[in-house]
């Protein structure tokens, strides 16, 4: 997993090219947001975790023509502050760069970042933003989410357990994506008839404690 | 006069790599356009298609290639014996087939830069052979690719009858005529009869 940071990636202001004259105050206000913006998990009361990355990764599967194929995501950022005790002021934003996503296989790779499929021209990430959290019993949790690509913006479960070691915390959850839920492959194969319709995501992280 | 009795090496050559493809195309095409709609045969029927594409391709090049080579090296001319329908009917024949293994690869290629799933070609998993632009960039792919996939089919059924009436004319001309028309498109042979 490579950071979103290192890439070059910047997240956008919303509201920053939309604003009307006078410029300076627009800018301005545009600084203040992305700033809010960038810096809002830190307000958060619980802890906060970074991601280790070489030791996370995010994957998805399904199956293609009857052959199963898995691949992973090399490129995102996670933004979380988790504690079970804590639950209400926990969150975790993940950014995705969808162009990243590779299988091995050179067609399926190929064929991924065009427009029917991630679209990456159009929307270069996909963005995993939790809303709430609730407490399943030992190490077990389900965090509702949204998950936005596309231009689509979709509510989604993620069930996760979450064991912590001192400053060390471990995740491993997985979600059950459809992918036509984000028009995913609407055009080439919009009844499933070549890819499956379920693509389940699975994730593995760990963590360190944030200084 | 040997060696202008037969053909070239390079036309030997290509004559066979083209044909063993040919008849490894038609093959795989007819199997895996059925296969590819059975869930037990789906997978392996998918791998056949991505090496169909890479042997069409191939065909397509190796054809340009002996058109071209064909051009600049006439081949031997016919047995003297032959009438003037015979003489009509082989150069129909050999035209017909110039034109099908080069207009069956390039309907294939337009078919699958058409298809409205996208998926690139990889030439035997080595490189990306890129669709027609026109083709790939249309807005609505799927009647066209209809189009391109029916011209491919029956060409290509055509191109199997062309083929019955090539090898049995070639089998005529050797058992029955007894003239060097077979054994001079033949490897490692020399010339039947002549010195």
């Amino acid at each position: 997993m490579k950071s979103l940071r290192d890439q070059g990636y910047r997240p956008r202001t919303r509201l920053g090219g939309h604003l009307p004259n006078p410029p300076f105050f627009g800018m301005l206000l545009g600084v203040a947001l992305w700033v809010l913006s960038v810096a809002s998990p830190v307000l958060a009361d619980s802890t906060r975790w970074q991601v280790v990355p070489g030791e996370s990764r995010i994957s998805f599967s399904g199956e293609h023509a009857g052959n199963k194929f898995k691949g992973t995501f090399g490129t995102w950022d996670a933004v979380i502050a988790f504690d079970p005790a804590d639950l209400a002021g926990s969150k975790a934003t993940v950014t995705i760069a969808l162009a990243s996503a590779k299988t091995g296989d050179i067609t399926y790779d190929k064929t991924m970042p065009t427009a029917d499929w991630f679209d990456v021209a159009h929307g270069p990430t996909a963005v995993f933003e939790t809303t709430a959290f609730r407490a399943k019993g030992s190490d077990a949790y389900e965090a509702d989410a949204t998950l936005s690509m596309r231009g689509l913006k979709v509510p989604v479960v993620f069930a996760f357990t979450f064991k912590a070691d001192g400053d060390h915390a471990s995740l491993a959850g997985s979600a059950k994506l459809k992918r036509l839920d984000f028009g995913i492959g609407r055009g080439s194969d919009g009844d499933g008839s070549w890819v499956s319709l379920d693509i389940p995501v699975e994730v593995g992280v760990l963590m360190t404690r944030a200084p | 006069m040997r060696d202008s009795q037969r053909y070239t090496a390079a036309a030997i050559t290509l004559h066979w790599l083209i044909a063993l493809a040919i008849v490894t195309l038609l093959v795989a095409g007819w199997w895996m356009t059925d296969a590819i709609h059975h869930p037990e045969t789906k997978a392996t029927a998918f791998k056949v298609y991505q090496l169909h594409k890479s042997l069409g391709l191939t065909v397509l090049v190796l054809s340009v290639l002996r058109l071209i080579w064909r051009l600049v090296n006439p081949p031997p001319p016919l047995p003297d014996g032959m009438t003037r329908f015979e003489r009509i009917a082989a150069h129909a024949t050999h035209g017909l087939f110039y034109a099908l293994i080069i207009a069956i690869p390039l309907a294939g290629w337009a078919m699958v830069s058409a298809s409205p799933f996208g998926l690139p070609t990889i030439v035997f998993g080595l490189f990306e052979w890129p669709h027609i632009p026109v083709l790939a960039g249309l807005e609505d792919k799927r009647p066209v690719e209809a189009v391109f996939r029916n011209a491919h089919e029956i060409m290509a059924y055509g191109l199997a009858a062309l083929l019955v009436l090539h090898v049995g004319a070639a089998l005529k001309h050797h058992f029955v005529n007894r003239d060097d028309v077979l054994t001079r498109m033949l490897p490692f042979l020399r010339a039947r009869g002549r010195a």
